[in-house]
């Protein structure tokens, strides 16, 4: 029997994600700087001596690569189900828009709020980058979806046109803004996980367990939606409802991580696209295994970024487009065969 | 033939009309169908069967009259209660993403079975359809009529675990098959009708084939019914002549034999532009 596709065993995959993320946060906590060893490592999270190692480890490092992980399984699984919603693996929250929806969001309020409050409200940013993810993702859906399935080329141009009214929207705040608020801009334009603090883990963790709730929900449904949303319908789901909470979600996960570090680009991309590649498409393996890749992407992405330059540190959107785009042609370019 | 107490309706339709961009899709259809039977739905193109099949498969709610299905209006059935007692195959069922044909097979396996390619169900349909040697090949990489098969397998896995009625629908589920895999797939779902737990109504344009394997035919023309009865009464030649605008011999001996011709008589001449 001739057999093109061959699937892994599912656990055995699971294990070796779970085992690179567990190198690349061992990685991330070691490299730096300050080179420490990966028992100093150990005992600097279990107990602080008071030494320099402990505090670059607890205070600097640790919230950094926690984050880093939480903003990268957030946007690889965003990406993951806006995939299949779209029935395209070119769905990616960067490059359709969502994210620029949720950063436009998260930049008026750095700019706006403080003309009419007083302090500002710390949920107020979150909030106003999934209410801009969320408007996103439904301008795109409804300029891209037909009843056949997803114009691609249309999603992609709705993701272009979303993308520059953003960028035109947050030139005109720049004009506005003052020179704190100029410095915040430029972060988030770039991307970037270099401030993280235990505040923003608190606010993005959240978020992202109610999206990960959806996952055992949302999967068998995505999967036969891959067939066409009338034979969803036939298979006896509820498809409206389906879109309404694989929106919602992608809105929420794309909306914290955008609200905590700017502007990543491409791990929605390029996460998904490898599962699908060894795994296979099924949702079930595919969005627990995208979240572990993506999370273990950002973290090494993180590394290499405030490594490669040391003492100086790149942007770590500048990294993920780096290693993003090259992929993302490489992907155009197989389409066309 | 399917004795008495089998025979139990499983689907009505009374006065069902539908209703898009002005025009009639289906007017006044009043049929019903049951258990045991193998209904094929004939009709030129545009007479409304996709329309019906699509009706009964509850993609519309805006039709008027009532459908009743297994004693119970179809629009107060829940999803999930309808998708294990009737299953349905759409003219055309593009899968996105590179899915093994087992995997698009295993989809449509029930609730919390579904995906699961190591099912028994998943082997036994792909054998009888004879698409098991493409188990794990892409389902993307196949032919027409391998697709149609697999897509075949795909829609009875949903009824596996159903014990009671179920009802088929399928939209041209021959129209990509060569003619022994059309005949040979008819007879199939003929037989799966004759186990007297299915009724399997399904859209075809080729007479021929419909005559040898229906128990029940269902002629559409403009939206309307105009024959609903078993082959020999509903296969009149005049009647074809009239709906379809051929000649047909129709041969009654011990199976209903169609043979289609005249069809190419009036034929407009093709006016090409002179070089």
């Amino acid at each position: 029997m001739e057999r093109e596709v061959s699937r892994p065993p599912v656990a055995l995959m699971l294990s070796a994600l779970l085992l690179l993320l567990a190198i690349a946060t061992v990685m991330a906590l070691r490299v730096g700087p300050v080179a420490i060893g990966s028992v100093d490592v150990w005992q600097a999270l279990w107990q602080s001596d008071g030494s320099l190692q402990a505090m670059v480890v607890r205070e600097l490092r640790l919230p950094r690569m926690i984050l880093a992980a939480l903003v990268g399984s957030a946007l690889a699984l965003s990406g993951a189900i806006l995939q299949g919603l779209f029935r395209n693996p070119l769905a990616d929250p960067g490059l359709i828009g969502v994210s620029s929806g949720a950063a436009l969001g998260a930049v008026s309020v750095i700019v706006m709020a403080s003309w009419w409050l007083n302090p500002v409200p710390v949920w107020l940013l979150p909030m106003m980058a999934f209410v801009g993810a969320l408007l996103a993702t439904l301008v795109v859906w409804r300029i891209a979806t037909r009843q056949s399935g997803t114009d691609v080329s249309l999603l992609l141009l709705a993701g272009i046109a979303i993308n520059a009214l953003v960028m035109a929207l947050t030139g005109l705040l720049v004009f506005a803004a003052d020179d704190a608020q100029l410095r915040e801009l430029t972060f988030w334009n770039l991307g970037s996980v270099a401030q993280a603090t235990p505040e923003q883990i608190a606010v993005t963790l959240p978020c992202l367990i109610l999206v990960w709730l959806t996952i055992p929900w949302l999967a068998r449904p995505l999967n036969a939606l891959l067939l066409g949303e009338a034979v969803a319908g036939h298979l006896g789901f509820s498809v409206e409802r389906v879109k309404r909470i694989a929106i919602f979600s992608v809105a929420l996960s794309v909306g914290a991580a955008v609200s905590v570090s700017g502007l990543i680009g491409f791990v929605g991309l390029v996460a998904p696209h490898l599962v699908r590649l060894t795994l296979g498409a099924d949702h079930r393996f595919l969005l627990p295994a995208s979240a572990l890749l993506g999370a273990a992407l950002l973290i090494t992405a993180d590394t290499i970024a405030r490594t490669i330059v040391a003492p100086a540190e790149l942007p770590i959107g500048l990294v993920m487009a780096l290693m993003g785009g090259p992929f993302f042609l490489f992907l155009l370019m197989q389409r066309r065969r | 033939m399917p004795t008495a107490e089998s025979r139990s309706e499983l689907l009505s339709l009374d006065n069902v009309s539908l209703r898009a961009g002005g025009r009639y899709l289906l007017e006044n259809i009043t049929a019903s169908a049951s258990v045991g039977e193998m209904i094929v739905l004939l009709g030129p193109n545009g007479a409304g069967k996709s329309s019906l099949l699509r009706l009964l498969a509850r993609e519309f709610s805006d039709y008027k009259g009532l459908v009743t299905f297994s004693g119970k209006p179809l629009s107060r059935w829940s999803g999930q209660a309808l998708a294990g007692r009737r299953a349905v195959m759409p003219q055309h069922t593009p899968v996105a993403f590179p899915f093994a044909a087992a995997e698009v097979v295993a989809l449509g396996l029930p609730g919390r079975l579904s995906g699961d390619t190591s099912h028994p169900a998943v082997a036994e349909l792909m054998r009888v359809f004879q698409v098991d040697h493409l188990a794990w090949c892409f389902y993307g990489g196949l032919s027409g009529g391998e697709q149609q098969r697999v897509q075949l397998a795909r829609v009875l896995a949903q009824l596996w675990l159903t014990a009671e009625p179920k009802l088929l629908l399928l939209d041209e589920c021959t129209s990509a098959l060569d003619p022994a895999q059309q005949y040979r797939v008819m007879a199939l779902l003929a037989a799966l009708a004759r186990r007297g737990d299915f009724c399997v109504i399904a859209a075809c344009h080729d007479l021929p084939l419909a005559a040898s394997a229906a128990t029940r035919l269902w002629l559409l023309e403009h939206g309307r019914l105009v024959a609903d009865g078993n082959p020999a009464a509903v296969l009149q030649p005049a009647r074809l002549e009239r709906v379809y605008g051929i000649r047909a011999e129709v041969e009654n001996a011990e199976r209903l034999r169609v043979y289609v011709e005249g069809c190419c008589e009036q034929l407009p001449e093709l006016v090409w532009p002179a070089a």
